[in-house]
């Protein structure tokens, strides 16, 4: 039998993209084939599950019983990834409390795979999130992700800051997430569909839809770049693997320069 | 949408001023003439421009925001049956690879039944042989083909800068013309349409020829890139666009070797592999029909020529020979002019000498004869 994994997708700070970060690993998934089920936190209506409606529930983390709803069924759903969009601000708490029930010992045991994508923010402040949330991690896979998605300039700090931090996880990878043309962006948000979807031509119920041919190419070309990147840490590999495999290289591809010069 | 394959041009060019909007020109005149739907686009972004030459049938594109590309691009693989010309100015040059290579536009035509085809225009300059290059790597879904403009400026030849990227066997070449037809096809008030279908007031026969053979010649190539590029069945059989008027000289004595409907020359003589097209070598296999072709249409022209000098030189000899044969004429009548002068002048030293001389002689020897 597959092992479970859980992802966790969190940020201390709000419209760092996180929701954002978590359909692109849906769709991912979806593409690569594996069976997953989500959890949006956003208590009472959730952004994820107006994108995935079919696979998300929307559980306020907080509360035993929704915390009961995930972890206790890890294992016996036929999902082989449980992935949980964390509102802003509790990622923190959600880990401490994953914690507490000894979920983290679990993942340590290698029962469960556990992987934590942390969403930066611009500012250095975000950086300090990192040594918070270290102290939770355990055997976690961690993976810091810069979200260029809606921004030209994001990060304030420089190299050495940079490098200082990164040097107190020396497991953590991390990950770039490419700009995409904000008009495609707003149409994706409008349309109320996964970005494959959305390429694909097609309303959340499947009859055909017309999107414009550039905005789905440019989306395409964009959804490409980040399934580049989890492609290149070796996400899927964790999914199965008896062991972790070996650190990929922390530093993303060239073809991220292209949104960084947009 | 029928099914059917629709061509897509894409003029261009990353020089300028090197006549991708002649070659639009033409190739929109050309779907004119036929009858045929078309719709041009003008990526320029400076006079004189597509649009300012074909005002109802190009439309202005601006691709530099995302909006703009929507409307362009989108246009562009809407679902009609109609050929699609673009006419990339040197400025527009990358953005528009770069668009259409994020967009995966070329992949799309290609889904949506349009068959595109590259004429870019190449010069000596590194930049174009750099940029030609570029294309032919990276636009995998796109035909290719070089295009060598004679008539706005110095092709490259094989040993130009263009360099390997440059050695495809076939191209699309514009042939050379003549400087006072050339002011004459870039007044923005000047349409190949009109110019085939009516002879312009004023113009000289030998003008009108020369053009309306270029003319021929261009429209016989694209005759047969559309045929490799969407197959024969929906194309009209002749070289050229229908609505023909009649010659108004005949400067070669032989036929007419482009003239619709002859075996000898005619189009079907040159057709290519009618394979459906899908790579750019496929567009480039008709190029040993095509060179041949038009080797064989340049050895017609070459023949004339000579023949034309040998009369020529032919009738500047027997003019000569008379000229010769009147200077000897007259030369024989200035000898005996001249004899006759000599004769004269002997008569008249007798005379001198017997009545002068000879009389003066004998009084002197008397006065001798009389002193002391």
């Amino acid at each position: 039998m597959t092992k479970p994994a859980v992802v966790l997708i969190g940020a201390d700070k709000g419209g760092v993209g996180k929701t954002t970060v978590a359909r692109t690993l849906l769709d991912y998934f979806a593409d690569r084939q594996v069976r997953a089920r989500a959890f949006d936190t956003e208590v009472p209506r959730g952004t994820l599950k107006r994108f995935h409606p079919e696979m998300t529930d929307v559980v306020d983390i907080n509360h035993v019983p929704d915390q009961m709803r995930i972890f206790d069924t890890v294992n016996s759903t036929d999902a082989a990834i449980s992935l949980i969009d964390i509102r802003a601000g509790l990622l923190s708490p959600t880990l401490r409390a994953l914690r507490d029930i000894g979920f983290i010992d679990a993942a340590k045991k290698g029962d469960i795979t556990f992987i934590v994508f942390h969403i930066l923010g611009p500012s250095i402040a975000s950086l300090d999130e990192i040594a918070d949330t270290a102290a939770y991690l355990g055997d976690a896979k961690y993976f810091m992700v810069k979200n260029f998605i809606n921004n030209t300039h994001f990060f304030e700090w420089d190299e050495a800051t940079h490098a200082s931090y990164f040097k107190r996880l020396p497991d953590a990878v991390e990950i770039m997430i490419p700009k995409l043309v904000e008009m495609a962006t707003e149409q994706v948000e409008l349309a109320s569909v996964p970005f494959a979807t959305f390429i694909d031509n097609k309303k959340q119920s499947g009859d055909p839809a017309s999107y414009s041919f550039v905005l789905r190419g440019y989306v395409r070309h964009w959804l490409g770049n980040v399934w580049a990147e989890y492609d290149r840490i070796g996400l899927i590999d964790f999914m199965d693997a008896k062991e972790a495999p070996k650190a990929p290289v922390g530093r993303p591809r060239p073809v991220m320069k292209l949104a960084e010069a947009t | 949408m029928t099914g059917r394959t629709a061509p897509l041009y894409v003029v261009c060019s990353p020089s300028r001023c090197i006549g991708k909007t002649l070659v639009s020109r033409l190739l929109t005149e050309f779907h004119v003439l036929d009858d045929r739907p078309v719709a041009a686009f003008d990526l320029a972004d400076e006079g004189p421009q597509l649009t300012d030459y074909l005002p109802e049938l190009a439309t202005i594109a601006d691709i530099s925001d995302t909006r703009g590309q929507m409307a362009f691009f989108d246009r562009l693989i809407a679902h009609d049956d109609g050929a699609k010309i673009i006419d990339v100015s040197h400025r527009a040059f990358k953005n528009f690879y770069a668009v259409a290579q994020e967009i995966g536009f070329f992949e799309e035509a290609r889904r949506h039944s349009i068959a595109p085809l590259i004429l870019f225009i190449v010069d000596p300059s590194p930049k174009t042989a750099e940029a030609y290059a570029g294309l032919s790597r990276s636009c995998t879904e796109a035909s290719l083909l070089p295009v060598r403009n004679q008539a706005k400026t110095r092709a490259p030849t094989d040993g130009d800068a263009l360099g390997d990227a440059s050695k495809p066997l076939a191209s699309l070449d514009i042939p050379l013309l003549g400087f006072s037809l050339r002011a004459l096809i870039d007044r923005q008030s000047f349409s190949f349409g009109e110019f085939w279908r009516a002879t312009p007031v004023g113009l000289p026969d030998a003008l009108d020829d020369e053009l309306r053979d270029w003319m021929e010649e261009v429209f016989l190539q694209f005759r047969v890139l559309e045929r490799s590029l969407v197959g024969e069945t929906m194309l009209p059989r002749t070289a050229a666009p229908g609505l023909r008027r009649p010659r108004r000289a005949h400067r070669r004595q032989s036929a007419d070797v482009r003239r619709p409907g002859e075996t000898s020359r005619n189009v079907e003589s040159i057709l290519p592999n009618q394979r459906a097209i899908g790579i750019p070598e496929q567009v480039l296999k008709f190029a040993p029909r095509k060179i041949r072709a038009i080797i064989a249409e340049a050895i017609d022209q070459s023949g004339d020529a000579i023949v034309a000098k040998l009369q020529a030189a032919a009738g500047r000899l027997r003019t000569a020979e008379d000229r010769i044969s009147q200077l000897e004429t007259e030369i024989e009548q200035v000898q005996d002019r001249a004899d006759r002068a000599e004769t004269w002048l002997q008569v008249i030293r007798k005379e001198i000498e017997e009545k002068l001389i000879a009389p003066t002689a004998a009084s002197g020897s008397e006065i001798e004869d009389l002193s002391p």
